[in-house]
């Protein structure tokens, strides 16, 4: 794990399954902080914290995509822009999966997400099980 | 809250029975040994309106502040780990107005509510609420689905999807119950948090602060008396399950003759997130929580077989090829400690050997939180669970606390 300053926005778009240039566009919309909390051959994890205390680390790959995104904290992130084009599938199948409110888990070929916890302390994570890069294990997603 | 298995069977004979049942008072009466007293509240878990596995529900009455108008709603889900009172505004009608309240700026306080797998939608509106004999005056609650801010701003219905019907959201309403006197607390009243409450006026919302008398509040916080916490009574169940269960929900925590600690053990909680410490396996999970509104037991167990992401009645859940007796030990931030026995069935062959059957006390599920280790409803059944409120002063001491 390598701590490394926090880097300027540049502004662009796209998310989950976008380029990495939408890390900054999720900052800028979520008006959060930034920083890498983690860089090594596979991947780079940005983490962002929103105005409400919520961390959001977003995983991107040496070829650029954003695979995965985790979160914790008193708030949900705005998942309408961490998941991007994937937000649609998410809500809607979410909706068909219910079981309860404390808990969600999505297993839809293209996208998983599975979301714990209440208001005061939520923790979340959604991955592409299609683009995880090789040497990545879901523990290292949270 | 609820559970996402649905029955194999019909069960819509049960449920209207039910639904009738429920329909005959306003809840004060007949299912424990001190059922007579005023801080004594029906509870029941059964198949309810969405036809969900492991929901407690009870009945709630609102008033118009001050006044003799008043409704009662039943099959409210009663949930020790939420706190505030919303009502499905479809199960009002549209001739029974509660007063909105407004925020600092004097606009219509409108309120979105975060779950972990979706969000309400609706006003804070003023409402005395009544439960058994207890009775609190003015109190924030959340109108759900009201119609007359339909309009979800964009920061809301991007944290999920929507739960503003009875349907989608599986019951009638939610009572919480939990150790916080308001849902969201300090950090909504000094700042406007996408996502939190709103300023509606005609022309449109924003995020607005919400200070905390009025956010949506824990009832029981605001009783005139025996208002420090709550007590969950449920008998125990067999462990093919119950199709109903009946108990009690006792307001206050050693103010009457029926509501002393006795011989419970204390658990202090962490004061921000409401959380104690689970030890399971030789692990140690941090963000553990005593939850009636959870259907199950979750934690995570690679040893566990998991049932098929596909099972039609258990999707998901814990399905070992047989029952395993398990147990872990609860630790309270004041190093009190205790080992819980547990059991975990196949949830598959649970539901589908005991069709009609919707109260189970091995029912599990994987955790995804990395330091979640969640009791759910199961937790409760055979158990008087206590839950003490922050900073109300109870015979031992301040709360939050849970006990057991």
């Amino acid at each position: 794990m390598l701590l490394i300053a926090t880097m300027a926005p540049r502004g662009a778009s796209a998310t989950l399954g976008g380029a990495m240039a939408s890390v900054e566009a999720d900052q800028q919309v979520m008006n959060a902080s930034q920083q890498i909390t983690a860089n090594n051959a596979a991947y780079t994890v940005y983490e962002l914290q929103t105005a409400a205390g919520t961390k959001i680390r977003e995983y991107v790959s040496s070829a650029g995509t954003v695979f995965a995104v985790a979160w914790d904290g008193p708030s949900l992130p705005d998942l309408r822009q961490l998941f991007g084009s994937y937000f649609a599938q998410y809500t809607e199948a979410a909706a068909a999966a219910r079981r309860g409110h404390g808990h969600l888990v999505i297993r839809l070929p293209e996208l998983i997400v599975e979301s714990s916890g209440h208001m005061r302390a939520f923790f979340g994570r959604a991955y592409l099980p299609k683009t995880l890069p090789q040497d990545v294990t879901l523990s290292d997603i949270r | 809250m609820s559970c996402g298995m649905r029955h194999k069977f019909s069960t819509c004979a049960f449920a209207a029975i039910a639904l009738l049942l429920a329909g005959c008072g306003d809840g004060g009466g007949g299912v424990s040994s001190s059922s007579t007293a005023s801080n004594v509240q029906a509870i029941t878990v059964e198949a309810g309106p969405a036809n969900t596995t492991n929901t407690l529900f009870t009945s709630v009455t609102v008033c118009v502040p001050g006044g003799s108008d008043c409704r009662t709603i039943d099959h409210v889900l009663v949930d020790t780990g939420s706190s505030g009172l919303r009502i499905m505004a479809s199960e009002l009608p549209a001739s029974f107005v509660l007063p909105q309240l407004t925020d600092s700026g004097g606009d219509p306080l409108v309120e979105c509510t975060q779950f972990a797998d979706g969000y309400t939608w609706g006003p804070v509106k003023s409402a005395d609420v009544k439960i058994a004999g207890e009775q609190a005056a003015a109190v924030p609650i959340q109108m759900i689905g009201d119609p007359g801010f339909a309009a979800v701003p964009a920061s809301c219905s991007s944290t999920g999807p929507a739960e503003n019907t009875v349907a989608a959201f599986g019951a009638n309403g939610v009572l919480g119950v939990g150790v916080f006197m308001q849902d969201c607390g300090s950090i909504c009243a000094v700042s406007a948090i996408p996502g939190f409450y709103y300023a509606c006026p005609v022309s449109g919302c924003q995020e607005t602060t919400a200070s905390l008398e009025r956010q949506a509040t824990n009832p029981v916080g605001l009783f005139a008396n025996d208002n420090n916490g709550v007590i969950v009574e449920l008998p125990a169940v067999p462990d093919a399950g119950a199709a109903t269960v009946t108990g009690a929900l006792v307001f206050g925590i050693g103010t009457q003759t029926n509501n002393g600690l006795g011989a419970a053990q204390v658990f202090k909680v962490r004061p921000d997130t409401g959380r104690f410490v689970t030890a399971y396996n030789n692990q140690t999970y941090t963000d553990s929580l005593l939850d009636s509104g959870s259907s199950a037991y979750f934690f995570a167990d690679n040893n566990i077989a998991v049932c098929d992401p596909s099972d039609p009645y258990a999707p998901g859940f814990y399905c070992p090829p047989s029952t395993q007796d398990l147990s872990a030990a609860i630790n309270g931030t004041n190093g009190a400690s205790a080992t819980l026995g547990f059991s975990v069935a196949n949830a598959h062959a649970l539901v589908n050997d005991n069709p009609g059957n919707v109260a189970f006390n091995n029912l599990a599920a994987p955790e995804v939180l990395p330091g979640g280790f969640i009791w759910g409803l199961p937790a409760f059944f055979g158990r008087n669970v206590y839950t003490a409120i922050e900073q109300q002063n109870t015979s031992a001491g301040l709360g939050p606390y849970v006990a057991f």
